[in-house]
């Protein structure tokens, strides 16, 4: 059974009201916004410092024009990018200060936040690991062997989208909207609970 | 009923009221128009239901006129004939293909255009094309892309139609029809070594039958059709010359003479001043269901008054450097190879091709920032295309989309054009000199192989030359561009790229005068009162539109006077 439907309904703990799918979509864009612009910007300064990832040959009658990939500064840049990613992610999931469950910019944007199942704690930094894994692996590892194995990029590109389909229908049948990287990793996405006073609700 | 010609006895003699020699295009039609009636038809057929080297072989021939294919490759020979690879492009004679000119020797059919008019119905319909509307206007209204905005008075756009490859072969589409046909036996690995005559030559009275393996048999038949092909159609009857030294049906020695084809070279270059000349007309393309392909020509009128051959130019545009690099690309090499190779079970090659495609088809992503959420392109990409001008940044949807997706872009919507080939052809000058004879070397069942000597004229040439500079006068008049002709008009060698249409024709040509020709306005050898002759060796011009459609008009009309005689 779904331990995060149980605490809803059991009613012997805080009441988790667990997020709308729509809001997680929504809250998952501003971040993955926000993130490529910065990821954006640190490729320009890539680009200033060690060189361009991919330059343009142009030679004389066009003949031989287009675009050349230098694959170490693709390498780098991934390398730089999937840390970005997981430093803005897993550190936002397993912050703890305040009184506050933690969340993503995203996330607190629509008022959502990440939290253990059964209880009102913080994840621990494995389990927003493992929560990251599960949720942005599959792109990581699609860009990854994109550089080094260009022919394996359509079967991976596939497995990775039919890995997104299964978390999505996961999330949505599950009661307390827990998808497979939610159940793996013990996590729950919740609505943020309102400060108290006068005339708020739980 | 379809049949194995190794499992007829040895030596026996079969009976029949109609013995047709071929099952490519003209004998399957013939063979079909009398299935279900009580004329007991026997078809022999050389090849078999497959593909097979040694029969093909029996096709090997020599050259020694202007360069041609070699002549195994030419033409097919197994059940369905060459239809098993043929282009699939279709366009009746026009009304003045069969008009004698008086500047073009050796011009005119003694039949006319309303003689075939109600054959080519049926013929559309037996040879799988889609519409029976060849005008230009009504094609223009439904048409996306637009005929060469050039002032109509001496140049004219013509349409031809092309089956789709799924309805191409006869064999698919007709062998159904033909097993079904109770008074139809079509005999395969039927290979016809020779047409024996009475003693006076006045009638066919047996064909000779060889198969590979080495049974021998003989059809009487009441009337003979030989359908063997444009090359093997003299061949038979030249090889049958046991008993008449210069064979059956040559008293006039033209069996093998006029050998036309439908010459075709890049004659000239179009260089567009405007990158974006819509020539999407004249390339093969889709209005709904309906394949067609457009090219110029002169007016008739033009011709009459510059005394010119009719030449057909086709438009094909060479692409700005990265679309043209697409086009000729691996990939898309890769992605038309996809089909056959499913279809043949090639399931090696289709695991390869399919790789290869699907790598192009996502080589977009290597342009795009790894480890990113979202895809966003390298900040390189992104400068590039804002440096661009629309002409730069469209010559770069090659590197951007992959090969594939490029070319799709470039059918759709059309891609910036460097130049535009003007590759002609000719409805070439009927010539004596040009023809098939029997060669020194045999073939393993004992007949002379064919050697092939064929030429072209001074008119031929010059009417290429002029129907250029007219296309060039009215494009420069149009403000459309520059045409570069290529060919001069002096009697020099032809062109490097010169190639046939894989058309043969006219070397048993039609004429009412046995003079003149090898069978008459019925398609009846002269002098033979039960042999006929179907195919494109009958055409005595080659015509401004493709052979094979008016072959099997002409064959239906065969039919029908075949039947009236056997009735
Ligand atoms: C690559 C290619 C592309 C072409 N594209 C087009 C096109 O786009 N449009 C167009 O109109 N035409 C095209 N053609 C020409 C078209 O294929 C022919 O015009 C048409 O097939 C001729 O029909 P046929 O019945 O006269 O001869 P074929 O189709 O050649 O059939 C002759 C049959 O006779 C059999 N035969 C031969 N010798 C003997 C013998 N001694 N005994 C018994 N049987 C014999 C052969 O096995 C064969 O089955 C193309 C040809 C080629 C090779």
């Amino acid at each position: 059974m779904d331990p995060g439907a149980e605490t809803a309904r059991g009613g012997r703990k805080p009441v988790e009201i667990h997020a709308a799918p729509l809001g997680r979509l929504f809250a998952f864009l501003v971040d993955a916004l926000l993130l490529t612009g910065v990821v954006f910007a640190f490729s320009m300064a890539l680009d200033a410092t060690v060189g361009p990832a991919v330059s343009f040959r142009a030679e004389e009658g066009g003949a031989g024009n287009g675009f050349m990939i230098h694959r170490d500064r693709v390498m780098l840049a991934w390398i730089l990018n999937v840390a970005l990613g997981a430093g803005y992610f897993i550190g936002s999931w397993a912050r703890r200060s305040g009184r506050d469950l933690p969340s993503t910019p995203g996330q607190r944007l629509l008022r959502i936040a990440v939290g253990r199942t059964g209880g009102s704690r913080p994840i621990t930094l494995a389990q927003a690991t493992a929560r990251w894994l599960l949720l942005m692996g599959p792109v990581s590892l699609c860009a990854l062997l994109g550089i080094v194995a260009p022919a394996s990029r359509a079967p991976v590109a596939l497995a990775s989208l039919a890995w997104y389909l299964i978390l999505l229908v996961t999330t949505l049948r599950s009661p307390a909207g827990r998808g497979l990287h939610d159940r793996f990793s013990g996590s729950i996405v919740t609505v943020r609970a309102r400060r108290a006073g006068p005339g708020s609700s739980p | 009923m379809i049949v194995d010609s190794r499992s007829i006895p040895h030596g026996s003699r079969i009976e029949a009221d109609l013995c047709i020699v071929g099952a490519g295009a003209a004998g399957i039609s013939i063979a079909r128009r009398f299935a279900g009636t009580s004329t007991r038809v026997v078809v022999l057929e050389s090849g078999g239901e497959a593909f097979e080297a040694t029969t093909q072989d029996l096709s090997r021939g020599e050259n020694v006129g202007l360069p041609y294919f070699p002549l195994d490759t030419a033409r097919l020979r197994w059940l369905g004939g060459t239809t098993n690879h043929w282009g699939g492009i279709c366009r009746p004679m026009d009304p003045e293909d069969f008009e004698s000119k008086a500047w073009i020797p050796n011009s005119g059919w003694p039949i006319a255009e309303r003689d075939l008019e109600s054959y080519y119905e049926p013929a559309r319909v037996m040879c799988g094309v889609s519409s029976g509307d060849w005008g230009l206007e009504t094609w223009r209204q439904r048409d996306r892309f637009k005929p060469l905005p050039v002032r109509g008075d001496r140049l004219d756009t013509r349409i031809a139609q092309i089956v789709s490859p799924e309805a191409r072969s006869f064999r698919i589409t007709h062998r159904a029809g033909i097993q079904a046909a109770r008074n139809v036996v079509l005999q395969c690995h039927a290979n016809v070594t020779e047409i024996e005559t009475n003693s006076e030559g006045t009638l066919a009275t047996l064909f000779h039958v060889a198969t590979l393996d080495g049974n021998r048999y003989t059809v009487a038949a009441r009337q003979g059709v030989l359908a063997a092909g444009g090359i093997e159609n003299p061949r038979i009857l030249l090889a049958s010359n046991r008993q008449w030294h210069e064979g059956v049906g040559n008293r006039n020695d033209l069996v093998g003479r006029f050998f036309l084809e439908h010459p075709r070279f890049v004659g000239g270059v179009l260089v567009p001043f405007d990158r974006r000349l819509s020539v999407g007309l004249y390339d093969h393309h889709k209005v709904g269901a309906v394949r067609l392909l457009g090219y110029l020509g002169l007016k008739q009128a033009t011709r009459d008054q510059e005394q010119l051959v009719d030449v057909q130019m086709s438009l094909h545009p060479t692409l700005a450097g990265s679309f043209q690099r697409s086009a000729e690309s691996e990939d898309m090499k890769a992605l038309h190879a996809l089909v056959p190779a499913l279809r043949q079970g090639h399931i090696h090659q289709l695991g390869g091709h399919l790789a290869r495609v699907a790598e192009d088809l996502t080589s977009w992503q290597a342009l795009l920032i790894p480890g990113a959420p979202l895809p966003a392109p390298f900040p390189e990409v992104v400068g590039k295309l804002m440096r661009s001008t629309p002409f730069e940044a469209q010559a770069l949807i090659p590197d951007l989309m992959g090969d594939i997706a490029a070319r799709g872009y470039a059918k759709k919507f059309g891609a910036p054009i460097e130049s535009i080939l003007l590759r002609t052809r000719i409805n070439a000058v009927p010539n004596p000199d040009s023809r098939v004879t029997l060669g020194d070397d045999r073939d393993p069942l004992g007949i002379p192989r064919v050697r092939l000597d064929w030429r072209l004229t001074s008119l031929d040439r010059h009417s290429v030359r002029r129907s250029l500079e007219v296309l060039g006068s009215e494009v420069g008049r149009a403000g459309l561009g520059r045409v570069r002709v290529m060919l001069d008009d002096h009697d020099g060698p032809w062109p490097e790229d010169l190639a046939g249409g894989w058309h043969h024709m006219g070397t048993t040509r039609m004429a009412d005068d046995p003079r003149w020709g090898v069978v008459d306005r019925n398609c009846r050898v002269h002098g033979i009162r039960n042999l006929y002759i179907a195919g494109s060796s009958v055409f005595p011009t080659a015509g401004s539109g493709t052979p094979t459609l008016t072959i099997v008009a002409l064959a239906l009309r065969l039919a029908d006077h075949l039947k009236g005689l056997l009735a």
